[in-house]
Protein backbone atom coordinates (compact mmCIF):
# COMPACT_ATOMS: atom_id res chain seq x y z
CA UNK A 1 0.00 0.00 0.00
CA UNK A 2 2.83 2.50 0.69
CA UNK A 3 5.30 1.45 -2.35
CA UNK A 4 3.42 4.08 -4.53
CA UNK A 5 4.45 6.73 -2.41
CA UNK A 6 8.47 6.12 -3.29
CA UNK A 7 7.45 5.82 -7.21
CA UNK A 8 5.77 8.94 -6.43
CA UNK A 9 8.70 10.58 -4.71
CA UNK A 10 11.09 9.70 -7.32
CA UNK A 11 8.73 10.64 -10.39
CA UNK A 12 8.11 14.62 -8.71
CA UNK A 13 12.18 14.49 -8.68
CA UNK A 14 12.47 14.24 -11.91
CA UNK A 15 9.49 15.91 -13.21
CA UNK A 16 11.46 19.06 -11.36
CA UNK A 17 14.82 18.66 -12.32
CA UNK A 18 12.71 18.65 -16.12
CA UNK A 19 10.87 21.80 -15.23
CA UNK A 20 14.09 23.23 -13.77
CA UNK A 21 16.17 22.49 -17.27
CA UNK A 22 13.27 23.91 -19.56
CA UNK A 23 12.71 27.13 -17.05
CA UNK A 24 16.44 28.09 -17.54
CA UNK A 25 16.89 26.95 -21.32
CA UNK A 26 13.76 29.35 -21.91
CA UNK A 27 15.30 32.18 -19.81
CA UNK A 28 18.58 31.35 -22.42
CA UNK A 29 17.35 30.70 -25.14
CA UNK A 30 15.97 33.43 -28.08
CA UNK A 31 16.49 36.00 -30.63
CA UNK A 32 19.40 36.54 -28.69
CA UNK A 33 21.03 33.75 -26.69
CA UNK A 34 22.42 34.05 -22.67
CA UNK A 35 24.19 31.79 -21.02
CA UNK A 36 23.38 30.43 -17.67
CA UNK A 37 25.91 33.09 -16.25
CA UNK A 38 24.45 35.91 -17.42
CA UNK A 39 20.92 35.07 -17.04
CA UNK A 40 21.99 34.46 -12.83
CA UNK A 41 23.58 38.07 -13.28
CA UNK A 42 20.88 39.50 -14.68
CA UNK A 43 18.46 38.36 -12.47
CA UNK A 44 19.92 40.44 -9.64
CA UNK A 45 20.40 43.20 -11.94
CA UNK A 46 23.75 42.66 -12.35
CA UNK A 47 25.95 42.50 -16.48
CA UNK A 48 24.61 44.87 -19.21
CA UNK A 49 21.27 47.05 -19.35
CA UNK A 50 20.07 45.32 -22.54
CA UNK A 51 20.40 41.61 -21.08
CA UNK A 52 18.66 43.14 -18.14
CA UNK A 53 15.72 44.73 -19.56
CA UNK A 54 15.34 41.58 -22.03
CA UNK A 55 15.19 39.03 -18.94
CA UNK A 56 13.15 41.66 -17.07
CA UNK A 57 10.52 42.11 -19.34
CA UNK A 58 10.75 39.46 -21.88
CA UNK A 59 11.84 36.36 -20.78
CA UNK A 60 11.27 36.55 -17.28
CA UNK A 61 7.57 37.08 -17.25
CA UNK A 62 7.14 35.15 -20.32
CA UNK A 63 8.80 31.78 -18.53
CA UNK A 64 6.73 32.43 -15.66
CA UNK A 65 3.41 32.71 -17.64
CA UNK A 66 4.16 29.54 -19.20
CA UNK A 67 4.26 27.52 -15.64
CA UNK A 68 1.93 28.92 -14.34
CA UNK A 69 -0.50 28.70 -17.50
CA UNK A 70 1.01 25.11 -17.62
CA UNK A 71 0.20 23.95 -14.05
CA UNK A 72 -3.00 25.35 -13.99
CA UNK A 73 -4.65 24.25 -17.18
CA UNK A 74 -3.28 20.57 -16.32
CA UNK A 75 -4.59 20.33 -12.90
CA UNK A 76 -8.22 21.80 -13.74
CA UNK A 77 -8.02 19.00 -16.65
CA UNK A 78 -7.05 16.57 -13.99
CA UNK A 79 -10.23 17.98 -11.67
CA UNK A 80 -12.93 18.06 -14.30
CA UNK A 81 -11.89 14.69 -15.76
CA UNK A 82 -12.61 12.80 -12.23
CA UNK A 83 -15.37 15.54 -11.48
CA UNK A 84 -17.03 14.52 -14.67
CA UNK A 85 -15.94 10.88 -14.76
CA UNK A 86 -14.73 11.34 -18.29
CA UNK A 87 -11.31 11.39 -19.22
CA UNK A 88 -11.96 13.05 -22.16
CA UNK A 89 -12.57 16.14 -20.59
CA UNK A 90 -10.46 19.13 -20.19
CA UNK A 91 -11.06 22.98 -19.94
CA UNK A 92 -10.36 23.81 -24.03
CA UNK A 93 -12.51 21.00 -25.21
CA UNK A 94 -16.00 21.55 -23.47
CA UNK A 95 -16.19 24.84 -23.44
CA UNK A 96 -14.29 26.42 -20.12
CA UNK A 97 -11.59 28.15 -21.80
CA UNK A 98 -14.23 30.04 -24.31
CA UNK A 99 -16.45 30.94 -21.67
CA UNK A 100 -13.22 32.50 -19.77
CA UNK A 101 -12.31 33.85 -23.14
CA UNK A 102 -15.77 35.43 -23.69
CA UNK A 103 -15.46 36.92 -19.71
CA UNK A 104 -11.96 38.84 -21.07
CA UNK A 105 -13.64 39.78 -24.35
CA UNK A 106 -16.63 41.71 -22.18
CA UNK A 107 -14.30 42.81 -19.56
CA UNK A 108 -12.12 44.49 -22.48
CA UNK A 109 -15.82 45.99 -24.29
CA UNK A 110 -16.38 47.18 -21.52
CA UNK A 111 -13.02 49.03 -21.03
CA UNK A 112 -11.06 47.17 -18.26
CA UNK A 113 -8.10 45.96 -20.10
CA UNK A 114 -5.70 44.51 -17.03
CA UNK A 115 -5.81 43.39 -13.48
CA UNK A 116 -7.87 42.01 -11.45
CA UNK A 117 -11.26 42.51 -13.63
CA UNK A 118 -9.79 40.90 -15.86
CA UNK A 119 -9.09 37.59 -14.10
CA UNK A 120 -12.17 37.69 -12.58
CA UNK A 121 -14.22 38.22 -15.43
CA UNK A 122 -12.21 35.33 -17.02
CA UNK A 123 -12.87 33.49 -13.53
CA UNK A 124 -17.15 34.00 -13.64
CA UNK A 125 -16.81 33.03 -17.50
CA UNK A 126 -15.12 30.05 -17.28
CA UNK A 127 -17.44 29.21 -13.88
CA UNK A 128 -21.02 29.66 -15.73
CA UNK A 129 -19.47 27.62 -18.52
CA UNK A 130 -18.49 24.44 -16.42
CA UNK A 131 -21.91 24.83 -14.21
CA UNK A 132 -23.87 24.58 -17.34
CA UNK A 133 -22.32 21.63 -18.76
CA UNK A 134 -23.06 20.14 -14.92
CA UNK A 135 -26.45 20.91 -15.26
CA UNK A 136 -26.41 19.42 -18.99
CA UNK A 137 -25.30 15.85 -17.54
CA UNK A 138 -28.18 16.00 -15.05
CA UNK A 139 -31.09 17.43 -16.29
CA UNK A 140 -30.62 14.96 -19.61
CA UNK A 141 -28.71 11.77 -17.30
CA UNK A 142 -26.42 12.34 -20.85
CA UNK A 143 -23.77 10.06 -21.75
CA UNK A 144 -19.92 10.55 -21.55
CA UNK A 145 -20.10 10.84 -25.12
CA UNK A 146 -22.83 13.60 -25.61
CA UNK A 147 -21.60 16.03 -22.32
CA UNK A 148 -18.20 16.00 -24.62
CA UNK A 149 -20.18 16.81 -27.99
CA UNK A 150 -22.45 19.32 -26.05
CA UNK A 151 -19.27 20.95 -24.49
CA UNK A 152 -18.09 21.23 -27.93
CA UNK A 153 -21.11 22.91 -29.23
CA UNK A 154 -21.16 25.27 -26.28
CA UNK A 155 -17.42 26.23 -26.95
CA UNK A 156 -18.65 27.09 -30.32
CA UNK A 157 -21.24 29.25 -29.32
CA UNK A 158 -19.29 30.95 -26.68
CA UNK A 159 -16.23 31.77 -29.36
CA UNK A 160 -18.96 32.89 -31.67
CA UNK A 161 -20.17 35.61 -29.05
CA UNK A 162 -16.61 35.83 -28.39
CA UNK A 163 -15.96 36.96 -32.28
CA UNK A 164 -19.43 39.23 -32.47
CA UNK A 165 -17.80 41.50 -29.51
CA UNK A 166 -14.40 42.01 -31.09
CA UNK A 167 -15.93 42.47 -34.64
CA UNK A 168 -18.66 45.17 -33.22
CA UNK A 169 -16.30 46.84 -30.68
CA UNK A 170 -12.75 48.14 -32.48
CA UNK A 171 -11.84 48.71 -28.56
CA UNK A 172 -10.94 45.07 -27.70
CA UNK A 173 -8.38 45.05 -30.65
CA UNK A 174 -6.19 44.00 -27.53
CA UNK A 175 -7.31 40.12 -28.28
CA UNK A 176 -5.36 39.75 -31.21
CA UNK A 177 -4.97 36.48 -33.21
CA UNK A 178 -2.54 35.15 -30.74
CA UNK A 179 -5.29 35.59 -27.57
CA UNK A 180 -7.83 33.36 -29.56
CA UNK A 181 -5.02 30.15 -30.36
CA UNK A 182 -3.41 31.28 -27.09
CA UNK A 183 0.60 32.93 -26.55
CA UNK A 184 2.40 34.53 -24.44
CA UNK A 185 4.14 36.82 -26.51
CA UNK A 186 2.56 39.98 -25.32
CA UNK A 187 2.10 38.59 -21.99
CA UNK A 188 2.28 41.17 -19.42
CA UNK A 189 2.59 41.53 -15.60
CA UNK A 190 -0.26 43.55 -14.72
CA UNK A 191 -2.36 40.69 -15.89
CA UNK A 192 0.12 38.10 -15.15
CA UNK A 193 0.25 38.76 -11.37
CA UNK A 194 -3.23 38.89 -9.95
CA UNK A 195 -4.11 36.11 -12.10
CA UNK A 196 -0.85 33.88 -10.62
CA UNK A 197 -2.12 35.04 -6.99
CA UNK A 198 -5.69 32.98 -8.10
CA UNK A 199 -3.40 30.05 -9.82
CA UNK A 200 -1.39 29.79 -6.25
CA UNK A 201 -4.16 30.08 -4.19
CA UNK A 202 -6.45 27.33 -6.21
CA UNK A 203 -3.60 24.69 -6.26
CA UNK A 204 -2.69 24.67 -2.68
CA UNK A 205 -6.50 24.95 -1.45
CA UNK A 206 -6.87 21.70 -4.03
CA UNK A 207 -3.96 20.14 -2.49
CA UNK A 208 -5.57 19.58 0.64
CA UNK A 209 -8.47 18.19 -0.92
CA UNK A 210 -6.96 14.78 -2.42
CA UNK A 211 -8.92 12.25 -0.89
CA UNK A 212 -12.07 14.29 -1.13
CA UNK A 213 -11.32 14.42 -4.99
CA UNK A 214 -10.90 10.69 -5.05
CA UNK A 215 -13.39 9.44 -2.46
CA UNK A 216 -16.17 11.42 -5.22
CA UNK A 217 -14.79 8.83 -7.35
CA UNK A 218 -15.93 6.12 -5.53
CA UNK A 219 -19.91 7.03 -6.70
CA UNK A 220 -21.84 9.77 -4.33
CA UNK A 221 -23.87 6.96 -2.05
CA UNK A 222 -20.38 5.64 -0.86
CA UNK A 223 -19.16 8.88 -0.97
CA UNK A 224 -21.94 9.88 1.36
CA UNK A 225 -21.49 6.78 3.48
CA UNK A 226 -18.42 7.33 4.46
CA UNK A 227 -19.08 11.14 5.26
CA UNK A 228 -18.57 13.40 2.26
CA UNK A 229 -21.14 15.87 1.24
CA UNK A 230 -21.04 14.83 -2.67
CA UNK A 231 -22.79 17.27 -3.74
CA UNK A 232 -21.23 20.10 -2.22
CA UNK A 233 -17.47 18.92 -3.22
CA UNK A 234 -18.77 18.56 -6.44
CA UNK A 235 -19.43 22.60 -6.65
CA UNK A 236 -16.27 23.25 -5.02
CA UNK A 237 -13.90 21.50 -7.35
CA UNK A 238 -16.06 22.62 -10.17
CA UNK A 239 -15.33 26.08 -9.12
CA UNK A 240 -11.64 25.55 -8.69
CA UNK A 241 -10.94 23.98 -12.27
CA UNK A 242 -12.34 27.21 -13.76
CA UNK A 243 -10.80 28.89 -11.76
CA UNK A 244 -7.81 27.57 -12.43
CA UNK A 245 -8.49 27.49 -16.18
CA UNK A 246 -10.41 31.00 -16.12
CA UNK A 247 -7.26 32.96 -14.60
CA UNK A 248 -4.99 30.82 -17.00
CA UNK A 249 -6.69 32.16 -20.08
CA UNK A 250 -7.01 35.82 -18.86
CA UNK A 251 -3.07 35.92 -19.57
CA UNK A 252 -2.59 33.09 -21.60
CA UNK A 253 -5.28 33.20 -24.28
CA UNK A 254 -7.73 30.01 -25.16
CA UNK A 255 -4.56 27.21 -25.22
CA UNK A 256 -6.21 24.25 -26.29
CA UNK A 257 -5.71 20.57 -25.75
CA UNK A 258 -2.74 20.69 -22.85
CA UNK A 259 -5.43 19.80 -20.10
CA UNK A 260 -6.02 16.92 -21.71
CA UNK A 261 -2.37 15.59 -22.69
CA UNK A 262 -0.80 16.26 -19.32
CA UNK A 263 -3.21 14.74 -16.91
CA UNK A 264 -2.96 11.52 -19.44
CA UNK A 265 0.13 11.26 -19.61
CA UNK A 266 0.67 10.96 -16.16
CA UNK A 267 -2.06 8.87 -15.24
CA UNK A 268 0.18 6.28 -17.34
CA UNK A 269 3.13 7.00 -15.73
CA UNK A 270 1.88 7.15 -11.77
CA UNK A 271 -1.86 6.33 -11.78
CA UNK A 272 -5.37 7.75 -10.74
CA UNK A 273 -4.67 9.11 -7.30
CA UNK A 274 -4.89 12.49 -7.08
CA UNK A 275 -2.30 12.63 -4.28
CA UNK A 276 0.12 11.81 -7.19
CA UNK A 277 -2.19 13.05 -10.26
CA UNK A 278 -2.59 16.56 -9.39
CA UNK A 279 1.07 17.62 -8.42
CA UNK A 280 2.77 15.95 -11.34
CA UNK A 281 0.24 17.14 -13.54
CA UNK A 282 1.12 20.26 -12.43
CA UNK A 283 4.49 20.15 -12.55
CA UNK A 284 4.49 18.32 -15.63
CA UNK A 285 2.24 20.78 -17.62
CA UNK A 286 4.30 23.90 -16.28
CA UNK A 287 7.71 22.10 -17.80
CA UNK A 288 5.36 21.08 -21.09
CA UNK A 289 3.79 24.13 -21.86
CA UNK A 290 7.05 26.19 -21.14
CA UNK A 291 9.30 23.80 -23.65
CA UNK A 292 6.14 24.30 -26.33
CA UNK A 293 6.81 28.11 -26.27
CA UNK A 294 10.23 27.49 -26.31
CA UNK A 295 10.30 25.53 -29.48
CA UNK A 296 7.71 27.47 -31.21
CA UNK A 297 9.94 30.28 -30.75
CA UNK A 298 12.81 28.82 -31.84
CA UNK A 299 11.40 26.96 -34.76
CA UNK A 300 11.10 29.51 -37.20
CA UNK A 301 13.56 32.38 -36.02
CA UNK A 302 12.69 35.74 -36.26
CA UNK A 303 9.14 34.80 -36.81
CA UNK A 304 7.54 33.17 -33.80
CA UNK A 305 4.28 31.17 -33.75
CA UNK A 306 1.90 31.20 -31.06
CA UNK A 307 2.48 28.48 -29.13
CA UNK A 308 -1.76 27.46 -29.22
CA UNK A 309 -0.91 26.58 -32.37
CA UNK A 310 1.71 23.99 -31.94
CA UNK A 311 -0.77 22.60 -28.87
CA UNK A 312 -3.45 22.14 -31.30
CA UNK A 313 -1.26 20.37 -34.33
CA UNK A 314 0.12 18.03 -30.78
CA UNK A 315 -3.45 17.87 -29.17
CA UNK A 316 -5.83 17.49 -32.00
CA UNK A 317 -4.41 13.50 -33.11
CA UNK A 318 -4.28 13.19 -29.35
CA UNK A 319 -7.60 13.60 -28.65
CA UNK A 320 -8.47 11.85 -31.38
CA UNK A 321 -6.95 8.89 -30.60
CA UNK A 322 -8.28 9.09 -26.65
CA UNK A 323 -11.59 9.11 -28.38
CA UNK A 324 -10.99 5.64 -30.41
CA UNK A 325 -9.48 4.11 -27.59
CA UNK A 326 -12.42 5.00 -24.78
CA UNK A 327 -14.88 4.01 -27.46
CA UNK A 328 -13.45 0.42 -27.97
CA UNK A 329 -13.08 0.47 -23.84
CA UNK A 330 -15.79 -0.24 -21.30
CA UNK A 331 -16.40 2.22 -18.31
CA UNK A 332 -19.64 3.66 -16.64
CA UNK A 333 -21.90 4.66 -19.80
CA UNK A 334 -23.47 7.10 -17.75
CA UNK A 335 -22.83 9.42 -14.61
CA UNK A 336 -24.94 11.65 -12.25
CA UNK A 337 -23.68 14.25 -11.45
CA UNK A 338 -25.90 16.07 -8.59
CA UNK A 339 -28.25 13.70 -7.36
CA UNK A 340 -30.31 14.80 -4.52
CA UNK A 341 -28.39 15.23 -0.84
CA UNK A 342 -30.25 14.79 2.19
CA UNK A 343 -30.97 17.99 4.16
CA UNK A 344 -29.73 16.25 7.52
CA UNK B 1 -28.60 0.26 17.58
CA UNK B 2 -30.82 1.75 14.76
CA UNK B 3 -34.44 2.73 15.36
CA UNK B 4 -36.38 3.87 13.36
CA UNK B 5 -39.81 5.45 13.89
CA UNK B 6 -42.90 5.65 11.75
CA UNK B 7 -40.23 6.36 8.98
CA UNK B 8 -41.75 7.58 5.83
CA UNK B 9 -39.13 7.76 2.90
CA UNK B 10 -40.50 9.38 -0.73
CA UNK B 11 -38.75 9.94 -3.95
CA UNK B 12 -40.94 13.33 -5.41
CA UNK B 13 -44.13 12.73 -4.93
CA UNK B 14 -43.79 9.03 -4.53
CA UNK B 15 -43.88 7.60 -1.22
CA UNK B 16 -41.50 5.03 -0.65
CA UNK B 17 -41.81 3.58 2.62
CA UNK B 18 -45.18 4.10 4.62
CA UNK B 19 -44.45 4.63 8.61
CA UNK B 20 -41.63 2.34 9.31
CA UNK B 21 -41.03 1.35 12.65
CA UNK B 22 -37.86 -1.01 13.68
CA UNK B 23 -35.07 -1.37 15.25
CA UNK B 24 -31.25 -3.55 15.24
CA UNK B 25 -29.56 -4.11 18.26
CA UNK B 26 -26.17 -4.46 19.20
CA UNK B 27 -24.55 -8.21 19.32
CA UNK B 28 -27.05 -9.15 16.49
CA UNK B 29 -27.60 -9.56 12.99
CA UNK B 30 -30.74 -8.17 11.45
CA UNK B 31 -31.78 -9.06 8.19
CA UNK B 32 -34.02 -7.11 6.09
CA UNK B 33 -35.91 -9.81 3.55
CA UNK B 34 -39.25 -9.11 1.20
CA UNK B 35 -39.45 -9.34 -2.73
CA UNK B 36 -37.54 -6.79 -5.33
CA UNK B 37 -38.86 -3.20 -5.07
CA UNK B 38 -40.47 -3.90 -1.53
CA UNK B 39 -37.84 -0.56 -0.51
CA UNK B 40 -35.41 -2.48 1.57
CA UNK B 41 -32.70 -0.93 -0.48
CA UNK B 42 -34.79 2.41 0.42
CA UNK B 43 -34.82 2.00 3.82
CA UNK B 44 -30.98 1.04 4.35
CA UNK B 45 -30.21 4.68 2.85
CA UNK B 46 -32.46 6.45 5.25
CA UNK B 47 -31.36 4.75 8.31
CA UNK B 48 -27.41 5.91 7.04
CA UNK B 49 -28.27 9.78 6.18
CA UNK B 50 -28.31 9.16 2.27
CA UNK B 51 -31.94 9.76 1.89
CA UNK B 52 -34.03 12.46 4.23
CA UNK B 53 -36.69 10.96 5.64
CA UNK B 54 -39.87 13.02 5.09
CA UNK B 55 -41.64 11.51 7.99
CA UNK B 56 -40.71 9.77 11.44
CA UNK B 57 -37.28 9.45 13.14
CA UNK B 58 -34.36 7.83 12.83
CA UNK B 59 -31.80 7.50 15.74
CA UNK B 60 -28.17 6.47 15.33
CA UNK B 61 -27.04 4.90 18.80
CA UNK B 62 -29.89 6.70 20.89
CA UNK B 63 -29.04 9.89 18.46
CA UNK B 64 -31.44 11.98 16.20
CA UNK B 65 -29.73 11.43 12.85
CA UNK B 66 -30.48 14.68 12.00
CA UNK B 67 -28.67 16.30 15.13
CA UNK B 68 -25.55 14.32 13.06
CA UNK B 69 -22.90 15.79 11.04
CA UNK B 70 -21.71 13.63 8.00
CA UNK B 71 -18.60 12.24 9.28
CA UNK B 72 -19.94 11.66 12.89
CA UNK B 73 -22.58 9.59 10.99
CA UNK B 74 -19.95 7.75 9.08
CA UNK B 75 -18.03 7.26 12.23
CA UNK B 76 -20.98 5.93 13.61
CA UNK B 77 -22.67 3.88 10.52
CA UNK B 78 -20.65 1.85 7.58
CA UNK B 79 -22.80 1.12 4.86
CA UNK B 80 -21.89 -0.68 1.58
CA UNK B 81 -24.42 0.73 -0.69
CA UNK B 82 -25.62 -2.03 -3.72
CA UNK B 83 -24.62 0.03 -6.65
CA UNK B 84 -20.88 0.25 -6.42
CA UNK B 85 -18.86 2.56 -8.85
CA UNK B 86 -15.24 1.38 -9.89
CA UNK B 87 -13.15 3.79 -8.74
CA UNK B 88 -9.79 4.18 -11.22
CA UNK B 89 -7.72 3.63 -7.45
CA UNK B 90 -5.69 0.87 -6.41
CA UNK B 91 -7.44 -1.58 -4.23
CA UNK B 92 -5.35 -0.43 -0.96
CA UNK B 93 -6.26 2.56 -1.39
CA UNK B 94 -9.58 2.12 -1.84
CA UNK B 95 -9.86 0.36 1.78
CA UNK B 96 -7.88 3.18 3.29
CA UNK B 97 -10.56 5.84 2.23
CA UNK B 98 -12.77 3.40 5.08
CA UNK B 99 -10.49 5.74 7.49
CA UNK B 100 -12.18 8.91 5.23
CA UNK B 101 -13.99 9.71 8.91
CA UNK B 102 -11.67 9.74 10.89
CA UNK B 103 -9.32 12.28 8.69
CA UNK B 104 -8.57 16.14 10.39
CA UNK B 105 -5.89 17.84 8.99
CA UNK B 106 -3.65 17.91 7.46
CA UNK B 107 -5.87 15.57 5.71
CA UNK B 108 -3.55 12.97 5.56
CA UNK B 109 -4.06 9.28 6.19
CA UNK B 110 -1.86 7.89 9.63
CA UNK B 111 -0.16 4.76 10.18
CA UNK B 112 -3.04 4.06 12.58
CA UNK B 113 -5.27 4.23 9.58
CA UNK B 114 -2.75 2.38 7.16
CA UNK B 115 -2.88 -0.60 9.83
CA UNK B 116 -6.57 -0.77 10.55
CA UNK B 117 -6.81 -1.06 5.99
CA UNK B 118 -4.34 -3.74 5.66
CA UNK B 119 -5.89 -5.21 9.19
CA UNK B 120 -9.15 -5.27 7.30
CA UNK B 121 -7.84 -6.67 4.46
CA UNK B 122 -6.22 -9.30 5.76
CA UNK B 123 -9.33 -10.21 6.95
CA UNK B 124 -11.19 -10.51 3.77
CA UNK B 125 -8.30 -12.36 2.54
CA UNK B 126 -6.97 -9.94 0.03
CA UNK B 127 -4.03 -8.61 1.02
CA UNK B 128 -1.96 -9.32 -1.81
CA UNK B 129 -4.55 -7.03 -3.96
CA UNK B 130 -3.47 -3.84 -2.06
CA UNK B 131 -1.10 -2.32 -5.40
CA UNK B 132 -3.90 -3.58 -7.78
CA UNK B 133 -6.50 -1.14 -9.36
CA UNK B 134 -9.88 -1.50 -8.86
CA UNK B 135 -10.65 -2.12 -12.37
CA UNK B 136 -8.69 -4.89 -12.94
CA UNK B 137 -10.01 -7.13 -10.37
CA UNK B 138 -13.26 -9.42 -10.87
CA UNK B 139 -16.54 -8.53 -9.56
CA UNK B 140 -16.26 -10.87 -6.59
CA UNK B 141 -12.60 -9.83 -5.54
CA UNK B 142 -14.20 -5.89 -5.40
CA UNK B 143 -16.84 -7.10 -3.64
CA UNK B 144 -14.47 -8.23 -0.98
CA UNK B 145 -12.40 -4.82 -1.39
CA UNK B 146 -16.04 -2.50 -0.62
CA UNK B 147 -16.71 -5.54 2.50
CA UNK B 148 -13.09 -4.71 3.79
CA UNK B 149 -13.66 -0.93 3.42
CA UNK B 150 -16.26 -0.97 5.37
CA UNK B 151 -14.71 -3.13 7.90
CA UNK B 152 -11.67 -0.44 8.04
CA UNK B 153 -14.80 2.01 9.09
CA UNK B 154 -14.76 0.77 12.54
CA UNK B 155 -18.17 2.02 13.37
CA UNK B 156 -20.13 0.45 16.15
CA UNK B 157 -23.09 -0.16 12.92
CA UNK B 158 -22.01 -2.11 9.82
CA UNK B 159 -25.08 -1.73 7.23
CA UNK B 160 -24.58 -4.13 4.14
CA UNK B 161 -26.92 -4.12 1.05
CA UNK B 162 -26.77 -7.55 -0.85
CA UNK B 163 -22.75 -8.32 0.36
CA UNK B 164 -22.78 -11.11 -0.48
CA UNK B 165 -23.78 -10.60 -4.25
CA UNK B 166 -20.61 -11.17 -6.70
CA UNK B 167 -19.50 -13.80 -3.93
CA UNK B 168 -19.30 -17.47 -5.03
CA UNK B 169 -20.63 -19.78 -1.92
CA UNK B 170 -17.65 -20.52 -0.17
CA UNK B 171 -17.20 -16.96 -0.17
CA UNK B 172 -20.44 -15.82 1.17
CA UNK B 173 -20.05 -18.53 3.89
CA UNK B 174 -16.86 -16.87 4.83
CA UNK B 175 -18.61 -13.56 4.74
CA UNK B 176 -21.46 -14.13 6.87
CA UNK B 177 -18.99 -16.17 9.76
CA UNK B 178 -17.13 -12.55 9.66
CA UNK B 179 -20.66 -11.04 9.92
CA UNK B 180 -21.41 -13.22 13.18
CA UNK B 181 -18.06 -12.63 14.45
CA UNK B 182 -18.59 -8.59 13.98
CA UNK B 183 -21.84 -9.36 16.16
CA UNK B 184 -20.60 -11.05 18.96
CA UNK B 185 -17.88 -8.49 19.36
CA UNK B 186 -20.81 -5.82 19.64
CA UNK B 187 -21.48 -4.94 17.00
CA UNK B 188 -24.96 -4.10 15.44
CA UNK B 189 -25.25 -5.73 11.69
CA UNK B 190 -27.43 -5.18 9.61
CA UNK B 191 -27.85 -6.81 6.06
CA UNK B 192 -30.34 -6.92 2.74
CA UNK B 193 -30.27 -10.42 1.70
CA UNK B 194 -32.29 -12.23 -1.47
CA UNK B 195 -31.25 -15.82 0.15
CA UNK B 196 -33.63 -16.68 2.35
CA UNK B 197 -31.60 -19.99 3.83
CA UNK B 198 -28.59 -17.30 4.64
CA UNK B 199 -31.10 -15.29 6.04
CA UNK B 200 -32.87 -17.75 8.81
CA UNK B 201 -29.98 -19.24 9.34
CA UNK B 202 -27.54 -16.42 10.37
CA UNK B 203 -29.60 -14.01 11.24
CA UNK B 204 -30.95 -12.98 15.29
CA UNK B 205 -33.56 -11.15 13.87
CA UNK B 206 -35.07 -11.24 10.32
CA UNK B 207 -37.74 -8.36 9.43
CA UNK B 208 -40.14 -9.28 6.83
CA UNK B 209 -41.19 -5.98 4.06
CA UNK B 210 -43.54 -6.14 1.51
CA UNK B 211 -44.81 -3.05 -0.47
CA UNK B 212 -42.84 -0.11 1.68
CA UNK B 213 -43.96 -1.75 4.63
CA UNK B 214 -42.52 -3.62 7.58
CA UNK B 215 -45.33 -6.54 7.86
CA UNK B 216 -43.35 -8.47 10.59
CA UNK B 217 -40.12 -8.88 12.57
CA UNK B 218 -39.20 -11.38 14.57
CA UNK B 219 -36.54 -14.20 15.33
CA UNK B 220 -35.97 -16.69 12.57
CA UNK B 221 -37.69 -19.30 13.80
CA UNK B 222 -40.83 -17.68 14.55
CA UNK B 223 -40.90 -15.97 10.75
CA UNK B 224 -40.73 -19.68 9.40
CA UNK B 225 -43.56 -20.90 11.62
CA UNK B 226 -45.70 -17.91 10.93
CA UNK B 227 -45.96 -18.74 7.26
CA UNK B 228 -45.33 -15.31 5.88
CA UNK B 229 -42.49 -16.91 3.86
CA UNK B 230 -44.83 -19.75 1.75
CA UNK B 231 -47.19 -16.05 1.70
CA UNK B 232 -44.86 -13.70 0.06
CA UNK B 233 -42.43 -15.68 -2.04
CA UNK B 234 -44.97 -18.57 -2.61
CA UNK B 235 -42.09 -21.29 -1.57
CA UNK B 236 -41.62 -23.83 1.37
CA UNK B 237 -38.88 -23.39 3.28
CA UNK B 238 -37.89 -26.53 5.80
CA UNK B 239 -36.14 -27.27 8.40
CA UNK B 240 -34.24 -29.99 9.77
CA UNK B 241 -32.63 -30.72 13.35
CA UNK B 242 -29.03 -31.99 12.87
CA UNK B 243 -25.94 -32.01 15.24
CA UNK B 244 -24.84 -28.52 13.97
CA UNK B 245 -27.98 -27.23 14.94
CA UNK B 246 -30.97 -26.19 12.40
CA UNK B 247 -30.35 -26.46 8.89
CA UNK B 248 -32.79 -25.04 6.35
CA UNK B 249 -33.79 -25.43 2.73
CA UNK B 250 -36.28 -24.88 -0.04
CA UNK B 251 -38.64 -27.71 -0.90
CA UNK B 252 -38.76 -27.71 -5.13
Amino acid sequence: MRNSTKKFRLLMAGSLILCLIITILSLCLGTINFSITEVFWALFQKGGKMNINILKYARLPRTAACLTAGAALSVSGAVLQNILANKLASPSIIGVNAGAGLGVTVSCALGAMYGWTVSVSAFLGSLITVMVIALFSVKTGASKTTVILGGVALNSMLNAFSESITVLNPDVAVLTTEFRVGGFSAVSAERLLPASLLILTALLFLFTLFNELDVLSLGDENAQSIGLPARKYRLLFLTLAALLAGSAVSFAGLLGFIGLIVPHFVRKIAGNESRHLLPLSALCGAAFLTLCDLVSRLMFMPYELPVGILMAVIGGPAFVFLLLRLKTSHGNARHKLFPKEPET
Amino acid sequence: MVETKNLSVSYGKNEILHQISFSAERNEITTIIGNNGCGKSTLLKAVTGILPGTGGEIYIDKNPITKLTPPERARLTAYLPQGKNTPDITAGRMVLHGRFPYLSYPRKYKKADYDIAEDAMAKMGISELAEKPMAELSGGTRQKVYIAMALAQCSPIIIMDEPTSYLDIKQQMKFLRIARELAENGKTVILVLHDLLFALKFSDRVCVMENGRMIMQDKPEHILSSGIIRKLYGIEVLTLDTASGKQYYYEF
